[in-house]
């Protein structure tokens, strides 16, 4: 089964490597984890999405994980509804006579050429997964040159305001400093 | 050290944070990265005590046993490299049994880190998997805040090992520096706060309708200092208590209500108590496989109470009922209250039933030819009226000891219970000595575990260590062979194991030694021993194929242990070499 978690960490370095040991420990691997700058300064929100049989040890990734100092909060929304979408970079050769086609699949999909050579092109799409299978099937007919993937990244919909966490909640409790992200940048 | 600015280097920030936090007595080993700081420690000498230990495994279970028996935190220290990779076997052992420990490291200059220096290792790294949290302190501005957490994420919560690691450059670079005195605060960490008052009305509930509930007292119980809630709440519902290897000394072993041990090698009416029962209170423990055996078998009909500090432990062996993330204390202080007096007669009348032949099956009541590790346990016992601070190592005589000597105050035993890391009894109890001057310590370990940290016995005659090494010699890796006897046909893979004349060795580490092998001469001969001053050493003979029951062979029910086989108690005491159990 897949199960899709939130972390939410401080910024530090080997941060990384204190989660993904637990899931290593649990025998549970990552299928995707995405990494990036939350709206709160200094805090990393990571969406990690793991594939595994476990039916017994799976609540206990989470409190694994909450244990760590590094991690502010866990949530687990494998059962949550939520929006799910991924990142793609795709770099294909075509054929001279192939533009045409390639054309064709692009326009049917949600994606664009943001960088073309004469025969060389970068793809780029956004979508949930299947989406963006299914796009890599339909290029299988050119030459696939590279694929890269950022991995699920994971949001809990808006109708469901108690599955969300919130950095202000969790500064408010503990007392911590948080700058918004727009002072940070400013 | 003032509140004024004054100019420090790193070395001497390291020593005066460990003055503010209460540090008397460090344990460490000097090496190159550490250097520094070990120079610095000649300002300090009137303040802090540094013992130095042959081995930094060594320090590590030395600053153990001193958390253990103190309850505050105990401090190892090393230098980079080979010194600190020595450290994880004690960072693992403090890990596994929530102790509170900080071990700091010197590292090679941060300027270097990540070269392979000499002597670099990434000990950060390396220790995540045994501490509760590792720092490594790039910058000198952070070193007295980093110092600070690490000893509050120690004793906090579940206590635990943290390792500090500082760069000799950190070290040796100076600031102008005043102590951190506002609030920590640290965003990732919660130790939890207070019941709500649900969970201790489901709590009392579940008590107050319980027929036949049972305590499982466990370290969480010391590590809390709970025992007088708890022996609150087990006198006044009469519910009888039993206790996991490190929870023995919370509850008082001479209380009728305590039963003793449970487990693999448990007494057999606690285990039967708890596979019979309608209820278990876990009170601080962590239900591991050598309490639970087969956990598709384990007290089937009861319903589950747990209490712990750690969330992480909640639900990962055993699926409970009604599980309380708090502090045991405070949990049973809410509780008590509300618990109504009940004598429950019915069901402790059913559970001395389940003593029914185990006293004549007792090792102490068989005649032997030989001296018995039992035996000699009993009389340690007798002989220090049961009031010493026993250490003991892992083995055939840790089991014998949790079975025969009866502890009465929390903090009276100290051994590796999760990790079961042979070695750690005689550097503890060096640790353990320089918190309990007064009082009479008794390490007790066998020939094999004396052998893998016999080179503490420099410390202990450096130090002048009052403790009393009580080495239980069988000529075997005891514990080892009993498996071998019981699961492998007797086939004794490398565990007949030689010693050197340990009467000698304690004479060459000017220390006085003595052999037993009668049970006759122990009781005069710990005379002897009670009089001197600094350590002593006594090796007890005993006979080689002892066997400690009952037991629970590993994974199989709880309730299905092994007694002792009726043609060993007959043949007049006679044990059988060959004796085979399936």
């Amino acid at each position: 089964m897949k199960q899709t978690i939130i972390v939410l960490v401080q910024n530090e370095p080997g941060v990384l490597n204190r989660i993904s040991r637990h899931f290593y420990r649990l025998n549970y691997n990552i299928d995707s984890i995405t990494a990036g700058r939350s709206e709160a300064m200094g805090i990393t929100r990571i969406t990690i999405v793991c594939n595994h049989s476990d039916q017994y040890n799976q609540s206990l990734i989470k409190s694994q994980l909450e244990e760590l100092n590094t991690v502010l909060k866990v949530q687990d929304i494998t059962r949550v509804p939520s929006v799910v979408r991924e990142y793609a970079l795709i770099k294909v050769q075509i054929q001279k006579d192939e533009a045409k086609e390639l054309n064709k699949i692009i326009k049917k999909s949600n994606a664009k050429i943001i960088d073309g050579g004469k025969l060389v092109s970068i793809i780029e799409t956004t979508g949930e997964m299947e989406e963006i299978e299914s796009l890599i099937n339909a290029l299988k007919q050119f030459k696939i040159l590279e694929i890269m993937r950022s991995g699920n990244m994971a949001m809990v919909k808006v109708n469901q305001d108690e599955h969300r966490i919130e950095i202000e909640e969790i500064d408010k409790k503990k007392g911590w400093a948080t700058q918004q992200l727009s002072d940070a940048l400013s | 050290m003032s509140n004024k600015k004054q100019r420090f280097t790193g070395a001497e920030i390291i020593w005066e944070c460990l003055i503010r936090e209460g540090v008397e007595v460090v344990f460490g080993y000097p090496g190159g990265t550490i250097l520094p700081t070990y120079d610095a420690l000649n300002k300090y000498r009137n303040k802090v005590h540094h013992v130095l230990s042959r081995h930094e495994q060594g320090a590590t279970h030395m600053a153990d046993g001193y958390a253990r028996v103190s309850g505050k935190v105990g401090v190892a220290m090393g230098t980079s490299g080979p010194g600190a990779t020595n450290m994880i076997t004690g960072m693992a052992t403090a890990m596994m049994d929530s102790s509170p420990i900080v071990c700091i490291t010197g590292q090679v200059s941060s300027s270097v880190i990540g070269s392979d220096a000499f002597q670099e290792i990434d000990i950060t790294g390396a220790a995540i998997p045994v501490t509760k949290h590792s720092y490594l302190v790039m910058d000198i501005g952070e070193l007295a805040s980093t110092i600070r957490e690490a000893f509050y994420v120690a004793h906090t919560g579940r206590p635990g090992p943290v390792l500090i690691d500082i760069p000799k450059d950190i070290q040796n670079d100076s600031i102008e520096f005043i102590y951190p005195e506002d609030e920590l605060i640290l965003p990732g960490y919660h130790p939890p706060e207070d019941v709500s008052e649900d969970y201790i009305t489901k709590f009392s509930t579940m008590v107050n309708q319980a027929e036949k509930p049972v305590i499982l007292a466990g370290h969480g119980v010391l590590l809390s200092n709970a025992c007088s809630e708890v022996m609150e709440l087990a006198e006044k519902s009469s519910i009888p208590i039993t206790t996991t290897l490190l929870g023995i000394g919370g509850v008082p072993d001479s209380h009728p209500l305590v039963l003793g041990m449970m487990g693999m090698h448990g007494e057999s009416w606690a285990n039967h108590a708890i596979q019979e029962a309608d209820l278990l209170i876990a009170c601080g423990m962590r239900f591991d496989d050598r309490v639970t055996g087969n956990l598709k078998t384990y007290s089937p009909n009861s319903k589950k109470i747990h209490i712990e500090i750690d969330p992480s432990e909640i639900n990962k062996n055993v699926k409970v009922d009604l599980a309380i993330h708090a502090d045991l204390g405070t949990v049973l202080r809410h509780v008590n209250p509300q618990i109504i007096k009940l004598n429950r007669k019915k069901w402790l009348d059913i559970i001395s039933g389940w003593h029914h032949d185990s006293k004549r099956r007792d090792i102490l009541n068989i005649k032997s030819d030989k001296l018995l590790g039992a035996q000699v346990i009993r009389k340690i016992w007798e002989g220090t009226k049961g009031n010493a601070l026993i250490i003991s190592d892992v083995g055939q005589h840790q089991m014998l000891e949790a079975q025969y000597y009866k502890h009465e105050e929390p903090r009276t035993l100290l051994t590796s219970g999760g990790l079961g890391t042979m070695g750690f009894s005689l550097p503890a109890a060096i640790g353990a000595s320089f918190h309990e001057k007064d009082k009479e310590i008794w390490v007790i370990v066998g020939d094999g575990s004396i052998q893998m940290t016999m080179m503490e016995l420099g410390t202990a005659m450096q130090e002048n260590t009052n403790i009393n090494i009580a080495i239980i010699n069988n000529g075997y890796l005891g514990m080892v062979r009993q498996w071998q006897q019981m699961f492998y046909d007797s086939r004794y893979a490398e565990t007949p194991i030689s010693s050197p004349d340990f009467v000698k060795l304690a004479e060459a580490y000017g220390m006085n030694g003595y052999r037993v092998d009668s049970i006759e001469d122990i009781l005069p001969t710990m005379e002897k021993v009670q009089k001197n001053s600094g350590p002593s050493l006594v090796e007890f003979k005993v006979e080689e194929h002892e066997i400690v029951y009952p037991m629970v062979p590993a994974g199989a029910d709880l309730h299905e242990m092994i007694q002792r086989p009726w043609n060993e108690v007959n043949n007049n005491g006679q044990i059988q070499e060959k004796e085979k159990v399936k």
